[in-house]
């Protein structure tokens, strides 16, 4: 049953193949065996997730109306509230945060019968590219235990790629969906900035964040996408327009459609076995009888100073509200206000988070700000522009998703080097854009690398189209992982 | 006060924080309302929970836009909102929503008169942003209440264009009333939806730079602002004129102060920090306003009439004094009762005083105004149309409103028949015998006023009406005088 | 754009109430600099006459909505994740008047 995708898994539960409580054990099963190597979970909602498996059995032996993701196991980002539930963004701060609301994603998936089985693990806040600044535990990559799944998403992404849920949300702010998704062979979408509601999302750069599907193929993504993909009045940067139906629209052949990539600024940075798999995937385009083209797209070479000015300002004063007061540890050797702060902060956040913080307050801050936060605002307009004109001469634009594989945990100590495994995904976020990255193939050392698809604002569709074509024709979602490729008895 | 400085020159201005009266915030959707249990008007964006987003309210931006439209200013055709960061723990989210740099409503005119000469004061811009929650101190810790965090404040800061603790008064007092006419705000000081801080400088006159100013802070009352600012004024001039050598940016410092109530006094409450670093940037969760012509054209359009408008009709056209027309103005709703009392009565003036002061001084010890008494307007104006129309005198109008008072909702014309000592005698044979026995009684009267002494008939009139305890009619009273003295 | 000096550092941690401890100061310094010195890249874009990104999507303005009560916190929940309240008010340590 691991290998059947949602969307397959789905059909069986509504032909009555399988009934919802036997696909929710099967995945709880499959959670106790393989977990406590993964770490990808910080809490399985199994009485919640049997509860509502049986009432939906009971449903459709009623033959009363089932929605569009029933049966379906799906984990969820624990940065993303679920009302009554603990929401950590593991971090020590929120380890006993009650989440007194359900994001909007979360009531637009529950209405269509999704089962949601668990919390995953994340980078702390989900500040980084690893999930190795959890406060909790060090999520593994199935393909390689000694490596990192990616991150700040690794938990979903390892929970997709270890086949512990066929479906998982993320959030990306700077390619926290897509990195991780290259790193476990996994399908992972960022959709156009807008597009999905961020209320419930603890914010933490609020013009760069959305919420995004993990899942090992590209329907699946379709499947989920027009569920969460709609108008959120609690959320002002909501998108005014009706959901889309990406399903319908996957199978137009490719042929004479134009793939952009922005050649001068990758021959720097793309060396050797990276630039020989990227190829190889710009290599099936050209079969499906689309035409590389070159585009224009230089200023993705600032992408990283952009990146680390706008999200870290933003995110100094969206983790302000962090203060030991209304919420959160308060430190208890607080005696004074002061105190509660400086000493709840302290002790509630790690080294990552505080010093995005501090860079965020220091670009902001006056004297600073015209040098640094809008100078980078600056560029930013630059960067969108760009792409509207590389836009203009093509229809999706081809990039490698990171600038090399899973790298083992532990490995990259320096923040500043940590930083650029971001390299390739940040412009999508500054551009509002739709992004997805999915697997080529696995290389010599068995692991598997992505491909990222780009395309022009409210083009979701349009790059689910050419990600399911490349897709077909090239079959690397069937990998499974070898540690998790077996039956759990 | 003023001749004391006559070589120097105050310069204030003001910055007034008017609460919104709308039915939710400016950004959350939790109820707006004043006085409930800590806590209760609270939802998961006031409270700044993570994952929680704002979302304007439009009725907030409907009323800034109609201020606007009153003070005749310009509405922005682009503005936005900004983050403003400080950690305080009344701040749900240690930053605050406000318009820093493109601000809703830019420029614009407040006209106030002043000892009886009209002035403009210039409004430098005003904007919306969202209020804190409330800190309540306790000894040994303090609690905090959110009811009141996120509800939408219009700030409207004024050029620095006021010479003298009057002129503060009259611009305030203006601001306020335009408000209330607007119905955008309570526009209630006790209760905090209308707060004022001002900024006081002085200096010499005929210097045209501006000195350091100094900030005082939320005084609670419009007196209390006079006294604070002439506290200020004083205390200001004072330093100057005893450091006469000195550097006077050294003299007094950028700082704030309170007033102190017992002391009657201006003191410090700390050095104004160098201007505490807010770190202002756009705030990303909220796109721009872009408001079109006709969305204000629309809003426009629903003006009522304002405050000073009303004040000149009545000085004008009703011809009713500045004094009496200002103590109508000054509040609203005492205005809108008068506005329907005229309704049914031509005599502007005699209602006004009528309403001004006979029922408002009946009522006072009550402490209910008189347009929240059950007393109706339409009532008032039947008691002067009584007087008008000559059916009752005075006096026993007076003795009417007494009743009124005391019956509330009870009529004059039922008063008037239900009572026969209120019946106006019109009969010249009723009235005759008791013009006869004044006559009788005030005989040097008589021989005053044929002595040329006009005062004597008036005193006589005034004897006839109390014999007969008021009812006569004064008209016939006169005449049947005239008649038997002549005689 | 700058070099971060010791006092910088300092004033901005009491900006954002971020303490660290004495080990973590100069690890901290080291790390700022490095990434403040790799953003300094930006310098290369000439930027004149360009308008700051506000609003990723260009279209977006006027978004408002009408004034009504909704979905509100119940104050038992809300105050079951404080650390410290009393009297229906999340109680703080004493604030010297701002």
């Amino acid at each position: 049953m691991y290998r059947k995708t949602a969307f397959a898994l789905r059909d069986a539960f509504v032909a009555g193949k399988c009934t919802a409580s036997q696909i929710a054990a099967y995945f709880l099963q499959r959670i106790q065996a393989f977990d406590r190597d993964l770490n990808a979970f910080l809490s399985v909602v199994a009485d919640r997730v049997m509860e509502r498996a049986e009432e939906l059995d009971i449903r459709r032996a009623q033959g009363k109306p089932i929605g569009k993701l029933a049966g379906i196991p799906i984990a969820i980002k624990d940065n993303i509230h679920i009302k009554g539930e603990i929401t950590t963004c593991a971090s020590r701060f929120l380890s006993n945060y009650k989440a007194p609301f359900n994001a909007t994603v979360i009531k637009l998936i529950e209405a269509e019968d999704g089962l949601i089985i668990g919390k995953t693990n994340l980078d702390e806040f989900a500040m980084g590219s690893s999930t190795e600044n959890s406060a909790f535990q060090v999520t593994k990559n199935p393909w390689d235990l000694t490596r990192s799944p990616g991150g700040s998403s690794g938990g979903s992404a390892a929970v997709v790629g270890g086949r512990l849920a066929p479906l998982a949300l993320g959030s990306d702010t700077g390619g926290s969906i897509r990195q991780p998704a290259a790193f476990t062979g996994t399908v992972g979408f960022k959709p156009t900035y807008g597009r999905v509601s961020r209320f419930g999302l603890v914010a933490f750069g609020s013009s760069l964040d959305q919420i995004g599907p993990f899942a090992n193929s590209v329907r699946d993504i379709a499947m989920i996408m027009e569920v969460i993909g709609t108008y959120c009045k609690y959320d002002s940067t909501s998108l005014d327009i009706a959901p889309e139906n990406y399903s319908d629209h996957l199978s137009a052949p490719l042929r004479g459609k134009r793939v952009g990539v922005p050649w001068k600024c990758l021959e720097d940075v793309l060396k050797g076995s990276e630039y020989d798999l990227f190829h190889q995937g710009l290599q099936v385009f050209k079969e499906l009888g689309a035409h590389i083209i070159d585009v224009d797209l230089n200023k993705i070479s600032y992408s990283i100073p952009m990146y680390y000015i706008l999200s870290t300002a933003e995110a100094s004063t969206n983790l302000a509200r962090f203060d030991g007061v209304r919420y959160g540890k308060r430190s208890e050797d607080a005696h004074v206000i002061d105190e509660v702060y400086d000493l709840s902060r302290k002790e509630g956040f790690g080294k990552e988070v505080q010093r995005r913080i501090m860079l965020g307050t220091f670009v902001l801050s006056s004297g600073y700000q015209d040098a640094y936060y809008k100078k980078a605002q600056k560029v930013r307009t630059m960067l969108i522009r760009e792409f509207r004109e590389a836009f203009a001469k093509c229809d999706i634009v081809a990039i490698p998703t990171t600038p090399g594989s899973a790298f083992t945990i532990n490995s990259i100590p320096d923040p500043l080097h940590m930083y650029f495994q971001d390299l390739y995904t940040v412009c999508a976020n500054l551009a509002g854009l739709p992004a997805i990255s999915l697997p080529i193939c696995l290389d010599t050392d068995n692991l598997p690398h992505g491909i990222q698809l780009l395309g022009p604002q409210l083009a979701d569709g349009r790059v689910l189209h050419f990600a399911h074509q490349f897709e077909k024709a090239r079959g690397a979602h069937e990998l499974v992982p070898p540690l998790c490729d077996r039956e759990v008895s | 006060m003023h001749h004391a400085y006559a070589k120097w020159q105050p310069i204030i201005g003001l910055e007034i924080h008017i609460q919104l009266k709308t039915r939710t915030k400016l950004f959350s959707r939790s109820p707006n309302r004043f006085g409930d249990e800590p806590n209760t008007n609270i939802d998961v964006i006031n409270t700044g929970q993570p994952g929680a987003l704002p979302v304007l309210n439009r009725e907030a931006v409907e009323k800034a836009v109609l201020f606007g439209c009153a003070i005749k200013a310009k509405i922005a055709p682009f503005s936005r909102f900004d983050r403003k960061s400080y950690f305080y723990p009344d701040s749900p989210r240690n930053f605050q929503i406000t318009q820093f740099d493109s601000p809703i409503i830019i420029g614009g005119v407040i006209v106030a008169d002043v000892a009886g000469e009209t002035r403009e004061f210039g409004v430098h811009h005003a904007h919306l942003e969202d209020d804190a929650g409330m800190l309540k101190h306790f000894s040994g810790f303090a609690g905090v209440d959110y009811n009141r965090a996120g509800v939408p404040l219009l700030e409207v800061v004024s050029e620095p264009c006021m010479f003298s603790a009057k002129d503060a008064t009259a611009y305030a007092m203006a601001v306020k009333t335009i408000a209330q006419y607007l119905d955008i705000s309570d526009c209630n000081m006790e209760e905090g939806s209308f707060r004022i801080d001002t900024n006081v400088s002085v200096r010499p006159l005929g210097e045209s730079t501006f000195r350091n100013k100094v900030e005082v802070k939320n005084m609670n009352s419009f007196t209390n602002m006079e006294m604070a600012i002439e506290s200020e004024i004083a205390r200001q001039v004072h330093a100057y004129q005893i450091n006469p050598r000195e550097d006077p940016k050294k003299i007094i410092k950028s700082e704030t102060v309170r007033l102190d109530l017992e002391k009657k006094e201006t003191v410090p409450m700390r050095f104004k920090e160098a201007a505490a670093d807010y770190r202002y940037f756009p705030e990303p969760d909220l796109p721009p306003l872009i408001l079109s012509q006709k969305f204000i054209d629309n809003i426009r359009q629903d003006m009522p009439e304002l405050p000073h408008e009303r004040f000149k009709r009545y000085v004008n056209e009703l011809k009713l004094t500045e004094y009496n027309a200002s103590i109508l103005i000054n509040e609203k709703e005492l205005s809108d009762y008068f506005e329907e009392a005229l309704r049914h009565c031509k005599n502007a003036a005699s209602l006004c005083n009528w309403i001004t002061v006979e029922f408002v001084g009946r009522l006072k010890e009550s402490g209910i105004p008189l347009y929240r008494s059950e007393i109706l307007a339409k009532q008032v104006a039947s008691l002067v149309n009584f007087i008008e129309e000559k059916k009752i005198t005075g006096r026993i109008a007076k003795q009417v409103a007494d009743i009124m008072v005391r019956v509330q909702g009870k009529d004059p014309e039922t008063i008037i028949r239900e009572n026969p000592d209120f019946q106006p005698i019109h009969d010249t044979s009723a009235i005759e015998p008791f013009v006869d026995q004044a006559l009788i009684e005030n005989v040097q009267s008589l021989k005053d006023f044929k002595a040329g002494k006009d005062k004597a008939f008036n005193y006589l009139v005034g004897q006839v009406m109390k014999l007969s305890k008021g009812k006569a009619s004064p008209d016939i009273v006169k005449e049947l005088l005239m008649q038997k003295m002549q005689a | 754009m700058t070099k971060l000096d010791r006092q910088t550092l300092e004033d901005v941690a009491q900006l954002c109430r971020i303490n660290y401890s004495k080990q973590d100061k100069e690890s901290l310094l080291v790390d700022l600099a490095s990434i403040l010195g790799y953003i300094k890249l930006l310098d290369e874009v000439d930027t004149e006459g360009i308008a700051p990104c506000d609003h990723v999507l260009e279209t977006m303005q006027n978004v408002m909505r009408i004034d009504q009560v909704d979905e509100t916190l119940q104050r038992e929940v809300f105050l079951e994740n404080s650390p410290s309240h009393v009297g229906g008010m999340v109680r703080v340590p004493p604030v010297i008047k701002f």
